[in-house]
């Protein structure tokens, strides 16, 4: 089984902390204003393909409106496989910041 | 959200967008960046925002495309990877491999487009399955024409309810057109019903189809003629004078005929002006000379039709005439193409058997170029056979590497077409001139050839992929980590070697059939060029003698005669009814004195002038020529040797013959070697020579001096303007006239020429390749015979003597092929060279020169190899 990659992990994490309201849109949010990362939705779709391939993560449908050009809006919540995955990828970061505590601390912000 | 309404998003971008499906439909992309970009539009503007979009989609577009490759596709682009590291790495077999593939490729693709140019002649015509063309077929002769009577249209059409509409169509020939003072030579001036334009599917331009040509003496120009005499303004209402005699108006313009068609016409007249012009011909049951096209109603039966027009016949024409001549109906999609025995004023360059012929070499040509691809293939199979073995140990299943090895094939097939197509459109100008055609570039990218590339590239790819690649997969990882792979032959049985031997024969068969067979064309044209004609051609000038009425023919004749026999380059002027090649217009039924009307033959019949024969310098066998000084010459008749033999006239000279139902006899004052009048495609017939000053004036012939031919005929250009300053000069020299002949049989030999010198280079090439790998192989028995003492040309020898065998093989496999089908191409010629063994002998040694001279390189290469340098990694 392969490993999350780190932008797997990255939404994975937004996903979850956006509990119901976990869209598109809502998601590059999130990552642009907790990672400072700014994803390309391409980037964003095709992760969350590999992913829900994995049966990481879920989809359903929502209703449409308006401004968003007619077409539905697409929710996602990540499932349980997902979130045992994520933190199994958390265990792994702190398995490795432990051997060394002071590297984060010394970087410059 | 603020309850405005949302700007659309740019709608080009969008549109990209709905294409990527999956990110458009699975993950709403529209509808996220729908709603992003109204966010941003509202925040910063919508320029911004129309920005960021297109930026999101853009990116967007190779993020879905790698997409699919990396899930579905992993497999294929490693696959292209590994073959195109494989390409590089023997540079030179991939070369081969590609060259020969492409050449293939290209036959095909040539080819195919002028077959299907050939078969989609004549496609336009309205209801075309339902049209048939009218024929009158000789039963004594097989053969059939096109000419009939036009009464004999009215009287069908009252007589036989079946048909649904008949046109006539006369082609009225060269002919001479006025508008105003200038006169220009015409001949494709046709007589035809508003009907026509029923059956002939062309946008009228200007006009009314169904009335312009109604009323007698209208006609309805094609854009050229429009464009030649009238440029710029509407002709209709202008006037056109025909041969002087006629006046008629222009009643419309229709666009000009397209090039994929039987009829070729630059005018078109109402065929009610005959009734005034000549009101006989149109009555007359005996004067042949209109064409009768045919629309039958769905689903009826030519047959029947055609035993119904054998009862119409004997009803109005006599139950002899209709043992002697059958009517048939000729559906419009065979014209093109099966009309060769058909004699016709419209015929057609088109032959169904070159059609066959072509198809068959492309089909061959490209076989031969698999035959490359699997015989390099399989051959080197045994280099790969580590890389199957470890791959197979790995989990890899066989089905496996056979895919992938189909892969690559398809990759190398691939760029092999690409190579075709570009080859394709390069080779389009001089193909275009070979066949007479004129195919444009555009075609390349026309998907009805772009479909059967692609299937040639599917059938390439399999047919050559299969076979090696059934076998690299079938190797067992046992059988080639651990021990070896048998040596010399490629990892297996020895029937192997003896099938890519077998088929590097036939490859060398093909080619030498193709050898011969363009040996053959080029003795036979030859021959035809070289023949005797039974008189002197050289330096003879036909001057077309305008017929507009026999009495002044004569005159203008007679003037003429007197006057270019005075100037200094004229050899000598005379006249005939009939010059070679041009064929022999009228038949009549002639009797032997002894003999009852009923035992009457048909006898060709020429007109000649008295000085005709010394002219063109023909040879009497037995008796004399026409003389002037006998009054009874003018009853007098001359007979070819095949006119005597018909009759069967054992003393000629004393023999009298005479007209089938008239009671006047001729005698016979000379015999004169047969003169070929038609091609040597067809024997020489039997004709009967006369004289009569009225109808020998048809066609001026003249001999000129070698000695400033253009000056002489300049002076005959005055001295005709001269005279007839209405009718312009039409000549055409001997040697013209039969060039344009045989111009089928010239550009068939022309494209047999490049299609062996094709297959001889794609047999080469497989011969090199294999031949290459084979001795690389034995470079180490080399290196040990060399050690022992063998001299260079005995390993020449050696290597070479394996390819020597397989090349008199193919030549053993050709002849039998060569000798068939050259056997049924003579055939159709009357006259013809024989066929010699020398061809045979030549073709073979030619076919061995060639695999000598392709191997001999490698094979002198090899044998000077360092031994030391060989035998050293062991």
């Amino acid at each position: 089984m392969r490993d999350l990659t780190v932008l797997e992990q990255i939404i994975l994490a937004a996903i979850i902390s956006l509990e119901d309201d976990a869209y598109g849109v809502s998601i590059r949010r999130k990552v642009k204003k907790e990672t400072g990362k700014s994803l390309m939705y391409g980037t964003l779709y095709k992760a969350l393909d590999q992913l829900s391939r994995k049966a990481y993560v879920l989809k359903a449908g929502g209703t449409s409106t308006a401004d968003r050009d007619g077409s539905r809006k697409i929710y996602y919540t990540v499932s349980p496989k997902g979130k045992s995955a994520l933190s199994a990828a958390i265990r792994l970061h702190k398995a490795i910041w432990k051997i060394i505590p002071n590297l984060a601390d010394d970087s410059k912000p | 959200m603020t309850p405005h309404p949302s700007p659309p998003p740019p709608a080009a971008a969008r549109k990209i967008l709905s294409c990527l499906k999956r990110y458009s439909e699975e993950y709403a992309g529209l509808g996220d960046l729908a709603e992003e970009y109204r966010q941003i539009a509202l925040q910063r503007g919508k320029r911004r925002a129309a920005l960021w979009y297109w930026g999101q989609v853009l990116f967007a577009v190779p993020s879905c495309l790698s997409f699919h490759l990396s899930s579905g596709g992993t497999m294929f682009g490693n696959t292209i990877k590994i073959a195109l590291r494989n390409m590089q790495r023997h540079k030179f077999f991939a070369g081969v491999n590609i060259a020969g593939l492409s050449i293939g490729m290209t036959c095909c693709l040539l080819i195919f487009i002028y077959v299907r140019d050939e078969l989609r002649h004549d496609d336009f015509f309205l209801h075309g399955d339902r049209i048939y063309r009218v024929l009158a077929e000789s039963r004594e002769s097989g053969r059939s024409g096109t000419e009939l009577p036009a009464v004999m249209l009215d009287q069908m059409l009252t007589d036989i309810p079946e048909i649904e509409l008949g046109v006539r169509l006369y082609d009225y020939g060269d002919c001479v057109i006025g508008n105003g003072d200038s006169r220009f030579v015409e001949n494709r001036f046709e007589f035809t019903a508003p009907e026509f334009f029923e059956i002939y599917s062309i946008p009228t331009a200007i006009g009314d189809p169904g009335k312009s040509l109604a009323a007698p003496f209208s006609v309805v120009l094609t854009r050229k003629s429009a464009d030649k005499y009238f440029p710029g303004i509407n002709p209709v209402g202008q006037v056109l004078s025909l041969d002087n005699s006629h006046d008629f108006t222009v009643t419309g313009i229709v666009e000009n005929p397209p090039l994929h068609s039987h009829l070729r016409f630059d005018f078109l007249a109402s065929i009610s002006s005959l009734r005034k012009m000549a009101p006989r011909i149109m009555e007359d049951w005996n004067y042949w000379f209109t064409n009768m096209y045919l629309r039958l109603p769905p689903g009826s039966n030519p047959r029947n039709l055609e035993a119904r027009m054998e009862d119409f016949i004997i009803r109005h024409r006599g139950r002899e005439f209709a043992g002697k001549v059958r009517h048939r109906l000729q559906p419009l999609q065979d014209i093109h193409l099966r009309s060769g025995n058909i004699d016709s004023d419209f015929s057609s360059s088109g032959d169904i058997a070159y059609v066959y012929g072509f198809s068959a070499i492309a089909v061959f040509v490209l076989l031969i170029a698999c035959i490359n691809f699997i015989n390099l293939a399989t051959a080197r199979s045994s280099l790969r056979a580590r890389e199957v073995g470890i791959r197979k140990v790995s989990g890899a299943h066989r089905s496996h590497i056979l895919l992938r090895f189909m892969g690559e094939s398809l990759i190398t097939t691939g760029a092999a077409l690409g190579l075709a197509l570009v080859l394709t459109g390069l080779m389009l100008p001089v193909f275009n001139r070979l066949a007479g055609k004129s195919f444009r570039l555009d075609l390349l990218t026309d998907p009805a050839l772009l479909m059967p590339a692609g299937l040639i590239l599917l059938f390439v790819t399999i047919l050559a992929g299969l076979y090696p690649g059934t076998r690299l997969s079938g190797y067992q990882p046992v059988q080639v980590l651990g021990g070896r792979i048998p040596a010399g032959r490629s990892g297996g049985k020895p029937g192997s070697t003896l099938f890519r031997k077998a088929l590097v024969v036939f490859q060398f068969a093909v080619s030498i059939f193709l050898i011969s067979a363009t040996l053959l064309l080029t003795r036979q044209m030859t021959y035809m060029q070289r023949k005797d004609m039974g008189f002197q051609r050289e330096r003879l000038v036909v001057i077309r003698n305008p017929a507009d009425d026999n009495s002044r023919m004569l005159l203008r004749y007679k003037r003429f005669k007197a006057a270019a026999a005075q100037l200094a380059g004229v050899e000598g002027v005379s006249a005939a009814s009939d010059v070679p090649p041009g064929g022999i217009g009228t038949a009549l039924m002639f009797r032997k004195e002894e003999d009852s009307p009923q035992q009457a033959l048909q006898l060709e019949t020429v007109w000649v002038d008295t000085d005709y024969f010394d002219l063109i310098g023909a040879d009497f066998l037995s008796g004399r020529n026409f003389s002037r000084g006998f009054e009874t010459d003018r009853a007098a008749i001359v007979l070819n040797e095949a006119a005597v033999f018909a009759l069967a006239l054992e003393d000629p000279c004393s023999s009298r013959i005479a007209l089938i139902n008239s009671p006047d006899l001729h005698g016979v004052i000379g015999v004169v070697r047969d003169i070929h009048h038609e091609s040597l495609r067809r024997q020489v017939k039997p004709v009967v020579f006369r004289l009569d000053p009225f109808r020998h004036a048809q066609n001026l012939v003249i001999r000129i001096k070698a000695q400033a031919m253009t000056d002489s005929m300049r002076r005959l250009e005055d001295l005709w303007a001269d005279m007839a300053p209405e009718w312009p000069f039409q000549y055409e020299f001997m040697s013209q006239k039969y060039e344009r002949l045989y111009r089928k049989e010239s550009r068939m030999k022309g494209i047999v020429r490049i299609f062996t010198g094709l297959a001889i280079f794609i047999a080469c090439l497989g011969l090199l390749g294999l031949a290459s790998f084979s001795i690389a192989r034995r470079s180490r028995e080399i290196g040990v015979r060399k050690v022992l003492g063998a001299s260079g040309l005995s390993i020449v020898r050696l290597l070479s003597w394996e390819s020597v065998t397989l090349v008199f093989a193919a030549n053993l496999l050709a002849w039998p092929a060569t000798a068939y089908v050259s056997f049924l191409w003579l055939r159709n010629f009357a006259y013809r060279v024989g066929l010699d063994v020398w061809i045979f002998l030549i073709s073979g040694g030619i076919s061995i020169g060639i695999a000598l001279l392709t191997i001999g390189f490698q094979a002198v290469r090899a044998s000077r190899a360092n031994p030391a340098r060989i035998l050293r990694c062991e």
